[in-house]
């Protein structure tokens, strides 16, 4: 059998989380809300009405763009007309870009593990409005508009992308930029962000492209990787089997795992496009353009680089600093106000700062622990004063009581006993008082030891560094009670 | 004492300052003459009489408060008893653009035009009887009925406003709403004797017009003259954020000056006195320009050369987008469903029976025009001779202050003479839809009868946003002449 | 230039118009007549001509992000002819569909 290369496209479907829908001023964010009670004239499609166009989905869009690099962000750019007929489609067409759309060109790169990070290049970009919802109840088709108006970015690949692994690996970027620039929440099971996968194969080596189909409404990065991957194989079962592959559009059917052929909306749709003449062309000036550029934040994969290399910290880390704006600014701020490592800096915050804000399901901007505090806490624990268990704990209080962890310290006094001396005279007092465990330590079970090191653990009420501990004992017991000076 | 109804808009708005009558009596004295002229003229579709008293009261209200001297610029509109062709929405009364596709809608908002006429105070006696969605030019295209033309009820008023015009020739209101993207206000204006404005596009918001060629329609407006016409356009012209299509900025003062028109330069286009013009027609409209050169203006010929395409280009862009803006009547929102077997049934037959004939040629002319294979030879192309109409004009201008032509070819023509000839009616439109493929305002006032006594139009057309000089010429055109006052006798 | 019955078909599917077979041959007569006069715009020369979308020598205003008050679900459903729980009903659709 020879070797199968996939040549995959997504085209994704982006939410942007405008307050207001793009071409009325009704809520955008119907998600809680019961049918039918964010709509007006405007986007129920009634006679007589008007679009305008909202600001702000231009700016996301832009900005979207931007991040991309799009080699060509037009200065005009024109909405159009795309007309068929569909129950939740209230105008008969949609308001969509065709010939003329916001930006064509860019690449989102997939980093990758093994260090050769794949460049998926972006086809183009443009704006266009959602539509309806059909709902299946009571064995009847009802129609909930809400969800009309909702403004959607189409970003459209080249069909670089090469494994269903890959195509999974560019929704998470994809993902993590759109949150990373605040302009949609990305959640694909709350369909703000949705695919449609073209897959095609070829033998490898060959350039040309072959006929693709079109998996569609798959909901999820995880059912995107095991429909891709399901339909892949069954190209290559198909083509091993002397026949053709057929343009088909299939639906990922998620509980069967399986593709389904899909009678599509229009056979041979002709979407009929024409410029909208009820919107006037998108003007996007010098003017405009540098101001939207100069909200350009640092790009997470940028971040994500630049960590490791101001930083030194290891790949695995980077990725997991930079999964969320926030948190990367929470770490490289405490990096800041610290002299210390910036390693151990990263450890603090993946592991248990992480945690914290998981817990509280906030984002690293809004914790009381501000970067100051998880600066001071590590510098007290790497200095000693207090045990890196005690730090932990430390770091969660600090965050349900809004004090700062010195004054927390204070007021419970969570300070280590690190005091040699001190330490020594309690182990000797309870080397004393417990000959039985002495003996059994002699005896040869040295595994007693830790009940010695937990006594004096309580005692200190966990305030001593049970290294230090386990070693006073060891020389304790091993020098038979004599400590010598 | 003259009757109410054949009181000019000026004189009925003096008498109702000077209390010597309310805008109820005005209200009513419509609605009498509603009563007894329009079940032969059946210019209106719905008649909203009690929303008229309610409006009649409130404007008797604002009149009482000004005479008190608390509101002292009131304007003229206060208590005015005027119609709105039924394809303009207002809030709970029923729209229907003529068709049965929107039988027993009754639209939740109004249209800003219209609002800014209630807002003035205008009486809003109810919606007037159109074309199936503004496409024709008779208002035989109408499901509920043609409405007859009162200067001899044997004849169609044009259209499609041609119930607006029909209502005001026939002195139910004073003035009236229609709309105008191929000629539908001018034609209809000429056709019943009486002045009619197609504004600039985008003078007029456009929100709440039931969209037919997005890029074309206007709000335009009937009355007996332009003085008159003058009141609703200031009211209603200007900004308006719901459209994005309305030109931002002031709107240019309307000064109406009586006489001298020395100076204004008049094209005279040679491409609109061709053979087929009707001598009766051709002749008044000579006359009339004699009598623009005797006030002052200087004629000159001109040429619009590709004024022989603006019928080609017409035909393929409205329809184009026309089958793009009734694609929302699916019966699932509004409107009466007509079930089928399944839901794309429904859908075929839902639009199959309840559009009209004229409706379905153009939804179909249309959806050819924009379909793959099809789109560049006709869409994309008549987009660029439009350019080239569009061009004409602007050229034009150069050279001359506004343009005169006649309105139409010939005078009313009878109720059913181009019942199976879709292009014939076509034809008749050649003049006026030059101004809206450029989207320049034209303005069609009376300028005598033929043998008949069929009324006469003339139209003089101007630069974008040009209004001001149409209502000049014209009022100066109207205190020197006498046809618009003229009367059909019902 | 003569559409065929079956030119007339398609068009009417794709605006979903029914059309009973007389009309379809009227519409087929009429339709042709219509686009045979407009041919003639086939023969004008546009070569550097650009097409006018809009007659307005403007760009879209653009409005400012805020939220407006929606309809009442109530007079959004007001003139339906079929809703169900606050939403509209269609009929179902016979064949497996997307």
């Amino acid at each position: 059998m020879p070797e199968y290369e996939s040549v995959i496209g997504l085209e994704t479907h982006i939410q942007l989380n405008t307050r207001s829908k793009i071409f009325c001023g009704c809520k955008a964010d119907s998600w809680e809300d019961d049918p039918n009670v964010n709509i007006c004239p405007i986007c129920a499609g009634l006679p007589g009405v008007l679009p305008t166009l909202n600001k702000s989905v231009v700016e996301k869009a832009v900005l979207l763009a931007l991040a991309v690099q799009a080699d060509n962000i037009l200065p005009i750019s024109y909405l159009a007309r795309k007309n068929y007929f569909y129950p939740d489609l209230p105008k008969g067409y949609q308001i969509s870009q065709y010939a003329e759309p916001l930006a064509r060109g860019g690449r989102l790169i997939i980093p990758s593990a093994d260090g050769e990070d794949r460049v998926v290049n972006i086809e183009k970009l443009h704006i266009e409005e959602d539509a309806g919802k059909t709902v299946h109840q009571n064995g009847k088709r009802l129609i909930d508009f809400n969800r009309c108006g909702v403004p959607l970015v189409e970003m459209v690949t080249a069909p670089d992308i090469r494994s269903a692994d890959d195509a999974a690996a560019y929704l998470i970027q994809l993902r993590r930029l759109l949150r990373w620039l605040g302009i949609s929440e990305a959640d694909m099971e709350r369909g703000q962000l949705r695919c449609d996968a073209n897959v095609s194969i070829r033998i490898l080596g060959e350039d040309s492209l072959n006929t693709k189909t079109e998996i569609k409404n798959i909901n999820s990065i995880e059912n995107v990787r095991a429909a891709i991957k399901t339909e892949v194989k069954r190209q290559i079962q198909t083509v091993e089997a002397g026949q053709t592959i057929e343009a088909w559009t299939l639906g990922w059917d998620e509980d069967t795992e399986t593709l389904r052929k899909m009678r599509s909306k229009e056979t041979e749709a002709d979407y009929r496009y024409f410029r909208e003449p009820d919107l006037l062309p998108i003007r996007i000036d010098e003017e405009w353009l540098l101001e939207i550029k100069s909200s350009l934040p640092e790009l997470p994969l940028a971040r994500q680089k630049r960590f490791t290399l101001d930083y030194g910290l290891p790949d695995y880390d980077a990725a997991i600093l930079t999964e969320e704006r926030s948190l990367s600014s929470y770490f490289e701020a405490t990096v800041k106000l610290s002299a210390g490592d910036p390693k151990t800096i990263s450890n603090w915050v993946m592991n248990d700062v992480l945690r914290l804000i998981k817990e509280k399901k906030i984002s690293a901007g809004g914790l009381r622990l501000i970067p100051k505090y998880l600066a001071e806490i590590i510098e007290i624990v790497e200095s000693g004063m207090i045990t890196r268990g005690t730090g932990k704990e430390l770091l969660v209080n600090v965050e349900d009581k809004g004090k700062t962890p010195l004054e927390l310290v204070e007021l419970e006094g969570l300070a280590q006993v690190s005091d040699e001396e001190t330490l020594k005279s309690m182990a000797m007092t309870i080397v004393d008082q417990n000959p039985k465990q002495v003996a059994t330590y002699k005896a040869g079970k040295a595994t007693i030891l830790g009940w010695f090191v937990g006594q004096l653990m309580r005692a200190t009420k966990g305030r001593a560094d049970a290294k230090i501990v386990q070693s006073i004992f060891q020389e304790l017991l091993d020098n038979d009670g004599d400590l010598g000076s | 004492m003259t009757a109410l109804i054949d009181l000019s808009l000026h004189e009925a708005a003096q008498a109702l300052r000077a209390g010597e009558t309310s805008a109820r009596e005005l209200t009513l004295a419509c609605i009498a003459r509603m009563e007894e002229v329009d079940g032969h003229v059946h210019a209106f579709l719905a008649q909203t009489p009690d929303l008229a008293l309610e409006h009649a009261d409130r404007a008797d209200k604002m009149l009482a408060e000004a005479r008190k001297g608390e509101n002292e610029s009131l304007s003229n509109l206060v208590g005015i008893p005027v119609a709105i062709k039924d394809v303009l929405t207002i809030r709970g009364v029923p729209t229907t653009c003529g068709s049965k596709i929107l039988e027993g809608y009754r639209p939740p908002y109004t249209a800003t035009s219209v609002q800014r006429l209630i807002d003035s105070g205008a009486v809003i006696l109810g919606k007037t009887n159109t074309d199936e969605f503004a496409m024709g030019s008779s208002t035989e295209n109408s499901a509920y009925g043609v409405t007859h033309n009162p200067w001899d009820l044997a004849r169609v008023p044009g259209g499609s406003s041609g119930g607006s015009a029909a209502a005001v020739a026939a002195r139910m209101c004073f003035a009236a709403l229609g709309t105008d993207t191929g000629g539908s206000v001018r034609q209809p204006a000429a056709f019943c004797g009486i002045t009619g404005l197609k504004p600039s596009y985008g003078r007029v918001s456009r929100y709440g017009l039931i969209a037919y060629g997005s890029s074309l329609d206007t709000v335009g407006i009937h009355a007996h003259s332009a003085a008159e016409m003058a009141v609703l356009y200031t009211t209603m012209a200007g900004h308006d954020e719901l459209d994005s299509t309305s030109m931002p900025g002031a709107v240019e003062e309307i000064q109406l000056q009586d006489g001298d028109l020395r100076g204004i330069r008049v094209g005279v286009p040679k491409e609109y006195f061709i053979d087929g013009i009707q001598p009766a027609v051709e002749a008044a409209v000579r006359e009339a320009l004699n009598v623009l050169g005797d006030l002052g203006c200087e004629l000159q010929e001109i040429s619009l050369p590709h004024t022989n395409l603006a019928l080609p280009v017409y035909y393929i862009i409205a329809p184009a987008e026309a089958s793009a803006n009734l694609a929302r009547y699916d019966g699932i929102r509004f409107g009466p469903r007509k079930n089928g077997d399944d839901l794309w049934d429904t859908y075929l037959k839902t639009r199959g029976e309840l559009f009209g004939p004229e409706v379905k040629r153009r939804i179909m002319l249309g959806t050819y025009a924009l379909s793959s294979g099809y789109y560049d030879a006709y869409y994309a192309q008549a987009q660029k001779v439009r350019t080239l109409i569009k061009q004409d004009f602007e050229r034009a201008f150069e050279r001359v202050d506004l343009i005169a032509s006649p309105v139409t070819p010939t005078t009313a023509f009878p109720i059913g003479a181009h019942e199976d000839d879709p292009l014939a009616m076509y034809l008749e439109d050649v003049f006026t839809l030059p101004a809206n493929l450029a989207g320049v305002p034209g303005l069609a006032f009376p300028v005598g009868f033929d043998d008949s006594g069929l009324p006469i139009g003339m139209q003089i057309t101007g630069p974008h946003l040009g209004e001001a000089i149409l209502f000049r010429v014209t009022h100066a055109y109207q205190k020197a002449t006498d046809w618009h006052n003229k009367e059909a006798l019902l | 230039m003569d559409l065929t019955a079956e030119e007339v078909r398609k068009i009417a599917f794709l605006a979903r118009l029914h059309l009973t077979d007389e009309e379809i041959e009227t519409y087929a007569r009429q339709l042709s007549a219509i686009l045979e006069y407009a041919a003639q715009l086939q023969e004008v020369d546009t070569a550097n001509i650009p097409p006018t979308a809009t007659v307005l020598p403007l760009t879209a205003p653009l409005r400012e992000d805020t939220i407006r008050p929606s309809l009442p679900q109530d007079e959004i459903l007001a003139n339906a002819s079929s809703s169900e729980e606050g939403m509209f009903q269609v009929a179902p659709v016979l064949e497996q569909e997307p």
